[in-house]
């Protein structure tokens, strides 16, 4: 698989700032780069993971530099809590989650010290099964990291995503979901409250590859001092797929000198579909903190009462981590 | 108590709203202003409490003396002013019972007090959620989150009750209450009517009224108090409109 990732990645080359999928992102943090060259004496499975058609470097960069590839296989029917917290310079791990089984999979943020660093996660749902993923990215300051996550999902398949980003470094986390079966889910939340020069970039593409699949999208910034984050969001419903349902919702509050980019993206291609966008981005509302402060609380309190219902919202109690991410918003004053 | 006097304030862009205001409030008094759509009453309460959309271009507002015009909305409120909203705003993901205990404690903060304590808030809480009849709905949701209008209106006087508030600015509570919504709202705010405080009702309908009888009723027009009387002024509004009012000429 490293030769066929090299291979791929010579093909397509490092990330330049005119590819679609890059633009936002500071892509010369990654010009220090240079791609292995492929060795003949390997025997490969071809296009395992989709690597020898794959066009995003993010996901072809781990493997190609050589990062041991993980697998773990969660049972049929079975239900496994795990954490997966990656520390090297490239890595790559892959859960295969069997039919009906359910994994619930926290995702800390890599802590490696190098200045790049890039991690893979691939997850394979079979019929009936669960996710429930938390993600988080806390990178320091002067680092750079990429995650690819790769998701496919077979029929019945359900997805529970939540993002949370509160990095000071930069970061592009992709993630390429494939609603593969019909009546398959993906639930993609994320929230990015960055400060200082921390630069976050959210790429997601979801596929709608079966009938009556769904998804939703709901993401939100909190940015402040001189913070950037870019959400790209993409919704591709397939030609032969009628009855598919999807949404997306971004919202952000800027303050200071912060910036951010939104792109939705809606390519469809059968006419039974239902896609809904939706985006604003603004300050803080102003009846709604002469609200608060009429009842004695002062301007500062008032906003970073509003900014944590602004937080919170996005994850709701019901969700089975929303008591882990209340935690981690109120350790960072949420 | 307090003391509004020629009392004038303009939006932003200097359109004038409030055209000469006077108006004396005592201790224990309830007082009740009436008048037509646009008159200025919800502004008369927003210029109060220091909305940021107003200026106040002539006249002071006294709290016990003191002009609290020179005050932020926080430093207003925690002087003892407070604002029942005609259309108060939703938090979700802020605990309505939590927001409140935030409140409180800022309020007592600036009196020089201590945070309250657990028991202490947990019984204030109690007690005011009966005497307005409310659920544990109340209690976990966040502020005003899913609640219908009149219990957003039942929500506001709970905060009432629990901030202990000199002056009580209370606008359009009644609407959007069904009977008997309108029964216990009225019954919250005669019980925290006493000598400590003075009460505003503002208010299109007799209804409201009837609950809480009111010492005085005022109708306000064009930005200016244009006739004063006793409880029995409101069946003469009510019978008569506002259109024979003298001094109310264009």
């Amino acid at each position: 698989m490293k030769n066929l990732a090299r291979k791929r990645l010579l093909e397509i080359g490092l990330p330049l700032p005119r590819n679609d999928d890059w633009m936002y992102f500071p892509v010369s943090k990654l010009s220090s780069l240079e791609i292995p060259a492929v060795e003949n004496s390997s025997v490969e499975n071809k296009n395992a993971l989709g690597i020898e058609t794959e066009s995003n470097a993010a996901a072809l960069l781990p493997i190609a530099f050589g990062a041991y590839s993980k697998i773990t296989t969660i049972a049929p029917n079975e239900t496994e809590h795990g954490i997966l917290k990656n520390r090297d310079e490239f890595s790559h791990s892959i859960f295969k989650v069997s039919t009906g089984a359910k994994l619930y999979l926290e995702i800390l943020g890599n802590k490696s010290e190098r200045k790049i660093s890039c991690e893979r996660i691939d997850l394979e749902l079979e019929t009936d099964a669960e996710v429930f993923l938390f993600f988080h990215e806390q990178i320091s300051e002067e680092t750079t990291h990429l995650t690819h996550i790769r998701i496919t999902l077979a029929q019945n398949a359900k997805l529970h995503s939540n993002m949370l980003f509160t990095g000071k470094g930069i970061s592009r986390t992709s993630s390429e979901i494939f609603l593969n079966g019909n009546s398959s889910f993906a639930d993609y939340r994320s929230l990015a409250i960055l400060t200082d020069k921390a630069s976050e970039h959210s790429h997601l593409k979801i596929h709608h590859n079966a009938r009556e699949t769904k998804s939703t999208q709901f993401a939100r910034h909190f940015l402040s001092n001189s913070s950037y984050a870019s959400y790209d969001g993409s919704v591709l419903a397939g030609e032969n797929c009628p009855q598919v349902n999807s949404s997306q919702l971004i919202n952000t509050i800027l303050q200071d000198n912060a910036k951010v980019s939104v792109k939705p993206n809606l390519k469809i291609y059968h006419d039974e579909v239902e896609c809904s966008h939706g985006c604003t981005c603004g300050s803080f509302d102003e009846e709604e903190l002469f609200y608060l402060q009429s009842r004695g609380l002062t301007e500062e309190k008032a906003k970073k009462i509003l900014t944590r219902s602004f937080a919170r919202e996005v994850f709701p109690d019901s969700l089975p981590y929303s008591k882990r991410i209340s935690e981690e918003l109120s350790k960072r004053g949420f | 108590m307090l003391s509004i006097k020629n009392l004038h304030a303009t939006l932003e862009d200097n359109t004038p709203i409030l055209n000469g205001v006077n108006l004396e409030i005592k201790s224990g008094e309830v007082h009740a202003i009436m008048g037509p759509n646009g008159a200025g009453k919800s502004t008369l309460s927003k210029v109060i409490s220091g909305h940021p959309s107003y200026q106040i271009t002539q006249g002071e507002i006294l709290l016990q003396g003191k002009n609290i015009a020179e005050l932020d909305i926080a430093a207003r409120a925690n002087a003892g002013i407070f604002i029942s909203m005609q259309y108060p705003i939703e938090i979700p993901g802020v605990n309505n019972i939590e927001f409140l205990r935030m409140a409180l404690d800022s309020k007592r903060a600036s009196q020089g007090l201590e945070k309250i304590s657990d028991s202490d808030f947990n019984s204030l809480i109690e007690k005011s959620m009966e005497l307005l009849e409310m659920d544990n709905r109340y209690t976990e949701r966040g502020v005003n989150e899913g609640f219908s209008g009149g219990e957003k209106k039942r929500n506001e006087i709970l905060q009432m009750a629990v901030l202990q508030p000199k002056i009580a600015f209370l606008d359009e509570t009644d609407s959007g209450l069904d009977i008997d919504a309108l029964r216990i709202v009225s019954k919250g705010i005669n019980a925290l009517r006493n000598q400590e405080r003075g009460i505003i009702l503002v208010t299109h309908y007799k209804r409201l009224l009837d609950y809480v009888k009111p010492d005085y009723i005022h109708v306000l027009r064009r930005g200016k108090i244009v006739l004063s009387g006793g409880a029995e002024l409101a069946d003469e509004l009510e019978a008569k409109g506002y259109d024979w009012i003298p001094g109310d000429e264009e």
